[in-house]
């Protein structure tokens, strides 16, 4: 099911924000606001900036897929009844969230390149990993979106998420110094340079996400919410 | 063969549907009347498998909905909140939903179109067509693959007088075919002269 392509210029026009954000603010990057997301810093004042560039665009990724399992469940109804199979039916609408997520961050990369907000040190090893952790962390956010769409509705899903989000790097930028192990259950910090340490900074305080084990809760969150939700969609009523 | 024994589905404490016994014969329309929220569509929505009665259970050719089967094994449905692609045009709605079954031609797809009163050819994206275009093309969706089971939910919403005749004689060709065809309406004059077996509805129980 396609989305309706007003969406997607809005998604692309958030990313054009975040380039001229990033470029007005003249804030410190190492690879690109983006990728570098939000650092641990005293400083609430530039927390917020840093917020707002990176927070932009996963608002309006976010927004592309609120409703989507709703939209596109009228149409299951006719492939069901005609013996589609309900698991291949749900892992095809992640399959496909992946796909349109990725394109997303190709785009991404594609606009901050052409306005100058990106180094090109992201072109590096690290850098390349940087993108990989960002790809995954907001495809991992997708997932939980649609996951609790299953059980709250499209709007509380959105809702749920975002505050997530926020609530998430600002706690952590509060628990810097506390429990390490804490910072693996806030998702956005797995995706974040300044946080899972791919970002080469000395203006910043040290990471907390080791890089491989930061993969592995990703892919495994992942691996449980699309499981969850398959399990669900075996069980549930076609309303 | 369709058998309902003891259905009953409950939806967040309430009784939607309640110890629904009955047998569907082959080759026969039955019609379900009743007010709005009697619960003909949610006994159309068991029959289909579309969701999971509280307790009882579907039978269809001596297997058990959602535990020897998922969903009847050959069917077609028009139901509420049903959606097909609007960014196609019809034939290639009908074309894509061809593809899982794989039991329905290209020409039978067209035919279907055509007994509904829709131009096989015409191009229109789905989203352009009128409402009453839009159910045309649902009933085409429902018949065009020949199913046993035909479950249709208000077929004639939206659609105008001639129309409904088209309707009832695309109902009648298919019972001649041998298809069960089970009707639900809340406009008893509509379709009940259409109807081997008129059956009431009223606050989730079949009245017999």
């Amino acid at each position: 099911m396609i989305r309706h392509f007003s969406f997607f210029l809005f998604v692309v026009g958030s990313f054009i924000v975040q380039a001229i954000f990033s470029n007005h603010f003249q804030l410190f990057s190492f690879y690109g606001s983006f990728v570098d997301g939000v650092p641990f810093t005293l400083s609430h004042g530039l927390v917020y900036k840093y917020l707002l560039i990176w927070y932009l665009p996963i608002a309006s990724i976010s927004f592309y897929f609120s409703g989507y399992l709703e939209d596109v469940r009228k149409y299951a109804i006719v492939l069901f009844v005609r013996s589609y199979n309900r698991m291949k039916w749900m892992l095809n609408q992640y399959i496909y969230a992946f796909v349109v997520t990725m394109i997303f961050i190709f785009i991404q990369t594609f606009i901050m390149f052409l306005f100058r907000a990106c180094s090109e040190n992201i072109w590096t090893p690290n850098g390349i990993k940087g993108l990989c952790m960002y790809l995954l962390s907001i495809y991992t956010l997708i997932c939980l979106q649609l996951f609790l769409e299953l059980y709250v509705g499209a709007r509380f899903s959105h809702l749920i998420v975002n505050l997530y989000v926020i609530l998430s790097i600002l706690l952590s930028n509060e628990l810097h110094d506390g429990l390490n192990w804490l910072h693996y259950f806030f998702i956005p910090d797995h995706g974040m340079g300044f946080r899972n340490g791919l970002s080469s900074s000395t203006a910043f305080e040290q990471y907390v996400i080791h890089f491989s084990i930061g993969c592995l809760v990703l892919l495994f969150s992942q691996f449980l919410l699309v499981s969850f939700s398959v399990r669900k969609t075996k069980k549930m009523d076609w309303l | 063969m369709i058998e309902v024994r003891h259905l009953s589905k409950k939806i967040k404490s309430t009784y939607v549907l309640k110890d629904i016994c009955y047998q569907f014969e082959e080759g026969k329309i039955y019609g379900l009347f009743g007010k709005n929220g009697s619960g003909k569509t949610m006994l159309l929505r068991a029959l289909a498998g579309l969701i999971v009665p509280t307790e009882g259970e579907v039978v269809i050719n001596r297997k058990v909905l959602h535990r020897d089967i998922s969903f009847p094994p050959s069917i077609g449905i028009i139901i509420e909140n049903m959606e097909l692609l609007p960014q196609y045009d019809a034939y290639t709605n009908l074309y894509i939903l061809s593809k899982v079954k794989k039991v329905a031609s290209e020409g039978e797809i067209r035919k279907a179109l055509q007994r509904v009163g829709l131009d096989p050819f015409l191009k229109t994206k789905v989203k352009k067509y009128s409402l009453g275009m839009k159910q045309r093309l649902n009933i085409a969706q429902a018949i065009f693959e020949k199913p046993h089971i035909i479950l249709l939910d208000e077929p004639t919403n939206a659609i105008d007088d001639e129309g409904v005749e088209l309707v009832q004689q695309i109902l009648l060709e298919e019972k001649k075919r041998g298809a069960t065809i089970i009707l639900a309406s809340h406009i008893k004059e509509d379709l009940q002269h259409l109807c081997d077996v008129a059956l009431k509805m009223s606050e989730g129980k079949l009245l017999l």
